[in-house]
């Protein structure tokens, strides 16, 4: 799984905690100050990974935390992408959007590139 | 000030104002009280103001979000199948509703400039979506990606929304907070400052309450014991205000009033000393008050007189009007006192108008004075007759026998003249001297019975002509003596009775030439001099006098204070001019010195 933002952004790696924050909606921001727009998938394995693997917490867990979010914060869960092709094409049209897909061989994008995640 | 005494007055000092003051700063606190619960008031009506605001911009804003939901809903089903075409009047219309509910949200956000910008924000997020939405119901363009973009933006739109709205939940809550919290506020101050307010009044008023109790207080005392009858006490002035003018005023007036019951008492002091009595009587006839002397007079106590109509002191039909008039008055044992009655007019007021003072003497003593003097007037004028008479007929029937023995001594001496020795010749001319002597005695006596019994006949007669002429008679019968006559008075009439004037003045000035016979430069003068008050007429000599020490016996018939031989006279001369004075009304009178001369003094009326 890779993580992918606009190539126009100016990061090149982020640790896991501000992509949480960035997905969770406690981040925002860019360092740049752009918006951030963080793209999800619908029910799929890539999501089940990002699940598992990142946010370590499952899907009612977060469902569960959205419907709190939206009564303290206001903050709605992220729009989910029905297909991969979906996500490239969102993260390509917004210069602070922030997806993941499975691999770096489906970036087919210019506008798109990857970026790390450390720990 | 001390009392009872009280110089010049001056109000320095006033109530009125001291209560005007009072009032006003009374009114100041209570404006001030007024001004703290309006102060306390307001963030209370501030606060409900934002309140107010901000509930209805969550209602708008949430209308806004029903149309967002509503049309995000829209692209759900789309998402799913659907027609766009359908869906493009709708969303026209979700379009205008929301740019109207927008400016709506502006205005009401005016004066709040980050609600204002957070509402321009979600105006711009939405107008994002709207475009969106535009593009992807227009049909061109991939459909799926469009819809992707859209229901990015009409989330971010909505999550906009959401936090707006959950800005505004806590900013009415904090703003509703703030009121509950204040709720009491406005009230306690109030009450506060009204506590405050009341006390205070309370406390300015009780002052001056009490400075105006303790003035008056001390000047109704001052009244009361007034009343009772201390005229001396006075009411002590404690400020110099109008209160104090007003205890001024009193004490002077109290001042003046003890100094009338003074005068009064004086007066009254005065009647009851009288010793007349005192009536005062009303219009109708009743006693008003008498005073001491009535009581003794009548025996009526004044409880008996004051207030009981006055006419069982007096005779039934005694005039009232005012006037002196003597009468009869009932004393109290019955007996009838004389009295002189003096009435007059009282004048006065009220109730004294238009009644009478009596002023009532007894004249019991007065009267009897009067009844004796009157016997004894008639006693002595009775008697003056009798021995007129008796004088009269006396030296008529004394003559007869003196005729007889004139008249025969003389008889003896024609027949026995010169027949006889000398010692009894000698012996019948004494008898014939003694004769003529007694008879003109008699003749004297008998002029002066006449003169008494003579009536008085007043004629306007020149006195002074009168004197010359009797000096002039005089000279004739003594041509050789050498007398000088002074007038002092040329002219001077009077009314008299001729006669008798002639018979005094041919005394006195008889006497005045007969006396003054042993003087070489015999003066006599007459005139007019005023003596005690009157004028009296003189006769004045240079002749012998006579010693003052028996002036009493001067004027009495057959008195005489020197011997036959050395001045001849009967004695009944100065007795009958006595008589002719007194008869004409006048006096006389004399002064003497012996050898250095004589002054008689008379008055004719």
């Amino acid at each position: 799984m890779v993580f992918i933002v606009n190539a126009e952004n100016p990061a090149e790696s982020i640790s896991s905690k501000e992509l949480k924050d960035y997905f969770f909606k406690r981040k925002p921001q860019w360092p740049d100050g752009s918006p951030v727009r963080f793209i999800d998938r619908n029910e799929s394995p890539e999501r089940k990974l990002f699940l598992e693997k990142l946010l370590r917490q499952t899907s009612e867990e977060i469902d569960t935390f959205w419907i709190g979010q939206k009564l303290y914060s206001g903050n709605s869960a992220p729009v989910q992408a029905a297909s991969q092709s979906m996500v490239i094409y969102f993260v390509a049209t917004f210069k602070g959007a922030i997806g993941y897909v499975s691999s770096a061989s489906a970036v087919t994008d210019k506008k798109v590139k990857v970026i790390k995640v450390t720990e | 000030m001390k009392p009872g005494t009280f110089t010049a007055f001056e109000k320095t000092e006033s109530i009125a104002r001291r209560l005007a003051r009072t009032i006003i700063v009374i009114a100041a606190c209570f404006l001030l009280i007024i001004g703290g619960m309006f102060f306390s008031s307001r963030s209370f009506l501030d606060g409900l103001t934002e309140l107010h605001q901000t509930n209805q911009i969550y209602d708008v804003s949430r209308q806004v979000n029903q149309i967002i939901s509503s049309l995000d809903e829209i692209l759900s089903k789309l998402n799913e199948g659907g027609s766009a075409g359908q869906a493009l009047p709708v969303l026209r219309m979700a379009i205008d509703q929301e740019s109207q509910l927008l400016d709506k949200a502006l205005k009401l956000s005016e004066g709040r400039p980050a609600l204002k910008l957070e509402v321009q924000k979600i105006n711009e997020a939405i107008a994002r979506f709207t475009e969106a939405c535009e593009r992807l119901f227009s049909g061109k363009g991939n459909f799926k990606e469009d819809s992707l973009i859209a229901r990015q933006f009409a989330l971010e739109a909505i999550d906009l929304l959401a936090k707006f709205q959950i800005q505004l939940k806590s900013n009415s809550d904090r703003i509703f907070g703030k009121i509950y919290d204040g709720r009491f506020r406005p009230l306690i101050a109030g009450i506060t400052l009204a506590i405050i307010f009341t006390c205070f009044s309370l406390f300015m008023g009780l002052g001056i309450t009490r400075q105006i109790h303790r003035a008056i207080n001390g000047l109704l005392e001052a009244t009361a014991r007034v009343t009772k009858g201390d005229l001396s006490h006075r009411a002590a002035i404690v400020r110099p205000d109008e209160i104090g003018l007003l205890t001024n005023a009193f004490n002077q007036m109290t001042q003046s009033l003890q100094d009338n019951t003074v005068s009064m008492l004086y007066v009254q002091n005065i009647i009851e000393s009288m010793q007349d009595s005192v009536i005062t009587l009303d219009r109708q006839l009743t006693i008003v008050q008498s005073n001491k002397m009535t009581t003794e007079i009548f025996g009526y106590e004044a409880s008996d007189l004051n207030g009981k109509p006055c006419a069982f002191l007096f005779s039934e039909n005694f005039d009232f009007s005012p006037g002196l008039r003597e009468t009869s008055c009932l004393s109290k044992s019955g007996q009838q006192i004389p009295v002189s009655v003096s009435l007059s007019r009282l004048h006065g007021q009220g109730e004294n108008s238009s009644g009478l003072v009596c002023v009532i003497e007894d004249i019991t003593e007065r009267k009897k004075a009067e009844t004796e003097m009157r016997d004894m007037n008639l006693a002595l004028s009775a008697a003056n007759k009798e021995l007129e008479a008796f004088s009269y007929s006396v030296s008529h029937d004394l003559r007869a026998p003196l005729r007889g023995i004139d008249g025969f001594s003389q008889a003896l001496l024609d027949d026995l003249g010169p027949k006889l020795d000398k010692e009894s010749a000698n012996h019948l001319s004494r008898i014939r001297v003694g004769v003529q002597r007694m008879g003109k005695l008699i003749d004297d006596l008998l002029g002066l019975a006449k003169l008494s019994r003579k009536e008085m006949i007043y004629k306007p007669i020149d006195i002074a002509a009168l004197v010359k002429d009797v000096f002039e008679e005089l000279k004739e019968s003594e041509p050789e003596r050498k007398v000088e006559l002074t007038m002092r008075v040329e002219s001077m009439k009077v009314n008299a009775d001729p006669d008798l004037v002639r018979v005094l003045l041919e005394n006195l000035i008889g006497n005045a030439w007969k006396y003054t016979g042993k003087v070489t430069e015999a003066r006599i003068e007459f005139g007019v001099i005023r003596r005690d008050d009157s004028d009296s007429f003189y006769v004045k000599d240079n002749g012998a006098g006579f010693d003052m020490a028996y002036s009493q016996k001067l004027f009495g018939a057959f008195q005489r204070l020197h011997r036959a031989d050395e001045f001849p006279g009967t004695g009944v001369g100065l007795a009958t001019a006595q008589r002719i004075v007194h008869r004409h009304g006048g006096k006389i009178s004399a002064e003497s010195e012996i050898n250095k001369g004589t002054i008689f003094y008379f008055s004719l009326g």
